[in-house]
C-alpha cells in the first residue's frame, strides 16, 4: 500500500493560518498534482508529507504508517526540488550513490542503481561531471536520478520543471511519465503550471488561500468546474464569466438575454436567481448569420496560430471567443455551445451542478 | 585616453614600490655585513652578499626554538578557533532553540571587548593555573573567537536550504551533513578565516610579552625586540634577518594553502 492519507492537516505560523483543514486521500501509485497561484499553500503541504515542516494539527499516514511526527529521513519519501538542490561539491555519480552509501547500501546494488538509472536519463557521459558544468536540463535529470535511485515508494516533486525552457519541459515531463511508468510510484507534483498538471496528473488538486477548491481527474477539472476560481484559473484563456440574473428561462446580460433552458444544470428553482454564467472561449463560436445568443464588438484579436482569441465587448465587460479565423467585423454575434454552459451561484461561487450533492 | 592609462599605471607601480620597500630593504640588509649596511643602506643589491648574519642570528637566540614556540601557538590557537567556531556556527544555522539570536548576538558582541579589558583577568586565570612562561599560557585564552563564529555563519547561511533538506530526506544524520556537505562547502571560508587567525596569532606581540619570560619560550616577534632594543644593541642586519624569518613562514602557508582557496571557490558553483 503506498497511499497517502491527510488528515484533518491545519498549519499555521503564528497567527496566519496557511492550511485550514485539509482533507484527502492519495490513492497508492497514482499521480496527484497540487495546482494553485503562488502563495495557496500548495509547497507547504508537499514539505509537510516530507516532513520538512512541521503540522500545526492533523495527521499525515503514508500507507499504514503514521508519519505525523516522524523526522523526514524515517518517512522513506524521495523528493525533487525546484532548484535541484544538487550537492555542489561531489559528482553526478556521487550525488546520486551518495545517500545510498550512508544508508548501507552494498558497492554491487549501488552500482546496479546507478548504471540503470543513468541509462534510463541518458546522463552516462556525465559521471564524472560537478554539478556547475552541467546545464539545467542535465542538472534536472540529476536530480530525478538521485530521487529515483532510493526505490522510495513516494516520489514528491515540488515545481521540478519550473527552472527550464519551454522546450526543455515537454521534454522533461515526457522522462516523468517514463520513470512513473517504470517504478509505479505514488507521484505528489507541486506546480502552478496548469499546462503540466493537465499534462501529468491522474488527479488535480485545485488549491486557493490555502483550502482545497476541488480534486478530479484533469478533464473534469477542465469540463466541469467545482466553482468560479476552478474556472477561471484553469484554461488559457479563462473561462468567461458574466453576471447576470435568470428569468423565464433565460439568462438577462446587459439588455441582452440567451435562452438556457436546455443547459443541464438549469433548474426551474433558478427562474429569479442572480447568477454568474460560465463558458469556455473554445464553447462559443462567431456567428455569421443572425443565428446568435448574444450580440457584441470586437475589440482586438489576438493570433495564437492554430486559433484566433477575439476579445468582445459586451454590456461593458469583455469576453474572449476562439475562431478558427481573424473576424473583424465590428459588430458580431456569438453562438454559446450550451452543453458547456454553466451557471455558478453568486453567492458561493459554486457550480450549481455540484449544488445538489 | 593612453596617457590616462599611463599615468595610472605609473601611479600604481609607485604605491606598489612604496609597499613593498621595507620588504626589500628587510630582506636586502639582511645578506650584508653591518659596516656595508651603514654605508650603503639604500642599495638594495647586497655586495658582498653574505650569510653571516643568519649565523649570528642562531648563536645569539635559541632560533630553533623560539620559531617552534611561534609555530606552536599559532597553530594551535587558529585550529582550536577554527573548530570552535564551526561548530559554534553550525548549531547557530541549523538547530533550533530558545534564545538563539540573542545567544548569536551575544557572541558576537564579545568582538567589541578591547584586549585590554580582558588581559588582566586573563593574567590572574593563567598565574592561578601555573601557566606563566609556557606556550599554553599563550594559547589557553584564545580558544575560540566570535570573529570565525560570524565569519563561519554567514558562509553556512549562504548555502541553500534546500541542499540540506536533500540530505534529510535522504536519512543522512546531522553529523553526516555536517561531515559530508557543511564542511566541504564552507572550506574556502574556513581556509581564509585559518589564515587570518594564523597570521594574527603569528604576529601577537602583546599578550605573549605578557606570558613569556625566558628565551626559551619566547616567540619570534619578541625575540625581535630583543635586537631593536638597547638590550641587543644595535646590530640591525641581524634583526632585518630575523624579520625575514618572521615573514617568511606565514607566506610560505599561505602560498601552500592559496590553491585551496582558489580550487574550493570554483567547485562551489550553486545556481
Amino acid at each position: 500500500m503506498k497511499n497517502i492519507t491527510l488528515k484533518n492537516i491545519e498549519k499555521s505560523y503564528g497567527d496566519a493560518t496557511v492550511i485550514k483543514d485539509l482533507n484527502l486521500e492519495i490513492k497508492d501509485g497514482e499521480r496527484i498534482i497540487f495546482l494553485g497561484p503562488s502563495g495557496c499553500g500548495k509547497s507547504t503541504i508537499l514539505r509537510m508529507i516530507a516532513g520538512l515542516e512541521p503540522v500545526t494539527s492533523g495527521e499525515i499516514h503514508l500507507g499504514k504508517r503514521e508519519v505525523t511526527h516522524l523526522p523526514s529521513g524515517d518517512r522513506d519519501v524521495a523528493m525533487v526540488f525546484q532548484n535541484y538542490a544538487l550537492y555542489p561539491h561531489m559528482t553526478v555519480e556521487n550525488n546520486i550513490t551518495y545517500a545510498l552509501k550512508r544508508n548501507g547500501i552494498n558497492k554491487t546494488d549501488r552500482q546496479d542503481r546507478l548504471n540503470k538509472v543513468l541509462g534510463m536519463l541518458e546522463l552516462d557521459h556525465y559521471r564524472k561531471r560537478m554539478p556547475k558544468d552541467l546545464s539545467g536540463g542535465q542538472r534536472q535529470r540529476v536530480a530525478l536520478a538521485r530521487a529515483t535511485v532510493k526505490k522510495s515508494d513516494y516520489f514528491l516533486l515540488d515545481e521540478p520543471l519550473s527552472n527550464l525552457d519551454a522546450k526543455l519541459r515537454v521534454t522533461a515531463r515526457r522522462e516523468l511519465l517514463k520513470l512513473h511508468k517504470e517504478f509505479k510510484q505514488t507521484f505528489v507534483y507541486v506546480t502552478h503550471d496548469q499546462v503540466e498538471a493537465m499534462a501529468l496528473g491522474d488527479r488535480i488538486v485545485v488549491l486557493n488561500k490555502g483550502a482545497i477548491q476541488m480534486v478530479d481527474t484533469p478533464e473534469n477539472v477542465y469540463h466541469h468546474p467545482r466553482n468560479i476560481f476552478v474556472a477561471k484559473f484553469i484554461g488559457s484563456p479563462p473561462m468567461n464569466i458574466l453576471s447576470g440574473v435568470i428569468k423565464d428561462y433565460k439568462f438577462h446580460y446587459g439588455d441582452q438575454n440567451i435562452d438556457i433552458s436546455n443547459v443541464s444544470t438549469f433548474s426551474d428553482g433558478l427562474n429569479g436567481t442572480e447568477v454568474y454564467l460560465g463558458i469556455r472561449p473554445e464553447n462559443m463560436e462567431l456567428a455569421t448569420a443572425d443565428d446568435y445568443d448574444i450580440k457584441g464588438k470586437v475589440i482586438f484579436t489576438e493570433n495564437f496560430g492554430a486559433e484566433v482569441a477575439h476579445t468582445i465587448k459586451i454590456a461593458g465587460e469583455e469576453i474572449v471567443v476562439m475562431s478558427p479565423e481573424v473576424i473583424d467585423r465590428k459588430e458580431i454575434g456569438i453562438k454559446f455551445d450550451k452543453k458547456h454552459v454553466h451557471i455558478f451561484n453568486k453567492k458561493t461561487g459554486l457550480n450549481y451542478k455540484y449544488m445538489e450533492q | 585616453m593612453k596617457i590616462n592609462k599611463y599615468i595610472f599605471h605609473l601611479i600604481i607601480i609607485v604605491f606598489i614600490l612604496l609597499a613593498l620597500y621595507p620588504i626589500l630593504f628587510a630582506v636586502s640588509n639582511s645578506f650584508k655585513h653591518l659596516a656595508d649596511a651603514y654605508s650603503s643602506t639604500i642599495n638594495l643589491i647586497p655586495n658582498p652578499f653574505t650569510l653571516e648574519n643568519y649565523v649570528d642570528l642562531q648563536d645569539t637566540i635559541p632560533l630553533f626554538r623560539i620559531t617552534l614556540n611561534t609555530f606552536i601557538i599559532a597553530s594551535v590557537i587558529t585550529a582550536f578557533k577554527i573548530v570552535t567556531s564551526f561548530l559554534a556556527a553550525f548549531a547557530l544555522t541549523y538547530f533550533h532553540f530558545k534564545f538563539k539570536r540573542a545567544t548569536y548576538f551575544l557572541l558576537i558582541s564579545t568582538i567589541f571587548i578591547p584586549f585590554t579589558v580582558t588581559m588582566i583577568p586573563n593574567y590572574l586565570i593563567i598565574s592561578e593555573f601555573d601557566l606563566i612562561d609556557s606556550v599554553w599560557g599563550v594559547i589557553l585564552p584564545q580558544l575560540a573567537d566570535a570573529i570565525g563564529i560570524f565569519m563561519l555563519t554567514q558562509a553556512m547561511r549562504n548555502i541553500p536550504k534546500p541542499l540540506i533538506e536533500a540530505a534529510q530526506i535522504d536519512g543522512i544524520s546531522t553529523f553526516n551533513i555536517m561531515k559530508d556537505h557543511v564542511l566541504p562547502i564552507v572550506r574556502p571560508a574556513i581556509t581564509s578565516t585559518a589564515i587570518w587567525f594564523f597570521i594574527l596569532a603569528w604576529n601577537d606581540y602583546v599578550w605573549p610579552l605578557l606570558m613569556l619570560r625566558s628565551r626559551e619560550s619566547y616567540t619570534l616577534p619578541l625575540a625581535l625586540q630583543l635586537f631593536v632594543s638597547s638590550e641587543g644593541g644595535t646590530n640591525f642586519t641581524i634583526a632585518m634577518a630575523l624579520s625575514v624569518i618572521t615573514m617568511a613562514i606565514p607566506l610560505i602557508l599561505y602560498l601552500v594553502f592559496q590553491r585551496y582557496i582558489i580550487n574550493t571557490f570554483s567547485s562551489s558553483g550553486i545556481k
